[in-house]
């Protein structure tokens, strides 16, 4: 009786050790389809710095003020007209809008996180099977009066 | 002695179904560890870092920052600032020294200016083929320095290599 009993030991380790084999065949078949991609990405997010930095540095032709100046000059005369209306020539000639679903900029003065200016520009409505990166980056600028105003950018757009 | 054996033989039959019950809870646990450690160890094994938009993004921000491609000098570089004058074929050629890399820089401000590096690699439609070549398309808001006078422009910036 226990020599029967071992043989149907060994026919079941049999068994159980080409299941485990098919497992590992299956494993590979369906992991080496689907290779993991691992990206790096944290350089590309540091590239929208220069978008908000020449958005800074860019000369209003009717003030005669770069946005950086006009904004800490529209902050101290509580009027953001003007700044409002640079900010719309900005998206009207950098957003393009089949690419980049949304840009925004908002402004903050840090002494109370009051909102003190905020601009969108939406893009094109855009198929779900795109696939979009939302990339943001933030500046602080000082003020006359010793306050801080941060100003947050973010540029949603197309992985190309 | 007859009702011994046939009690011995129940026990027997008896003892015979509870090893079997044992070695099938093992046999699921062992299936259980195995398939795990399969997973797992083949997982990481065939895990791919890509790096292409790395390369890409080093190669973008090179254009951008390096005084020697496009980037405005007086006293000291200005990144994001683009100096017209080295807007050219033969200066980005000598800056770009990647050869794997097929490269195209629109500069649009007033006019619109195309620069094509390696053009043997997006002689046709740029990335026409997305199953072997790896493509980035990126636009930049930049500010443009023609000889003192500044504005604003679009620098975009296409690259593509080999997969």
């Amino acid at each position: 009786m226990k020599k029967a009993q071992e043989e149907i030991m060994f026919v079941f380790s049999l068994i159980l050790i080409s299941l485990v084999l098919t497992l590992g065949f299956i494993v590979c078949s369906i992991a080496g389809k689907n290779t993991i991609e691992e990206k790096i990405t944290a350089l590309e997010s540091n590239e929208i710095n220069i978008n908000l930095l020449n958005y800074l540095r860019t000369n209003d032709a009717k003030t005669n003020f770069m946005i950086a100046d006009l904004i800490t000059y529209s902050y101290h005369k509580d009027n953001y007209d003007d700044l409002e209306r640079v900010t719309k020539e900005f998206f009207d000639k950098y957003h393009d809008k089949d690419k980049c679903q949304t840009i925004f900029i908002a402004m903050f003065d840090t002494k109370d996180d009051k909102k003190l200016f905020e601009a969108l520009s939406r893009g094109e409505a855009v198929s779900t099977r795109d696939k979009f990166s939302l990339k943001s980056t933030s500046i602080i600028l000082p003020t006359f009066d010793d306050n801080k105003i941060k100003i947050n950018y973010a540029e949603g757009c197309k992985n190309e | 002695m007859l009702k011994k054996m046939k009690l011995n033989k129940e026990g027997e039959m008896f003892n015979l179904t509870k090893e079997w019950v044992v070695w099938i809870i093992r046999a699921i646990v062992f299936f259980i560890i195995a398939s795990t450690i399969f997973i797992l160890v083949y997982i990481s094994i065939n895990s791919e870092y890509q790096i292409g938009g790395l390369k890409h993004s080093l190669l973008r921000q090179h254009l951008i920052y390096d005084k020697n491609c496009l980037a405005y000098e007086n006293d000291r570089v200005y990144p994001g600032i683009i100096d017209l004058s080295k807007f050219t074929q033969a200066n980005l050629e000598r800056c770009f020294e990647s050869k794997d890399h097929g490269t195209q820089i629109n500069l649009k401000t007033s006019s619109l200016n195309t620069i094509k590096l390696n053009e043997k690699l997006n002689k046709f439609e740029f990335c026409f083929d997305k199953k072997n070549f790896y493509c980035s398309n990126t636009t930049f808001y930049v500010l443009v320095n023609n000889n003192g006078n500044v504005e604003p422009g679009i620098l975009n910036i296409n690259i593509l290599n080999q997969k």
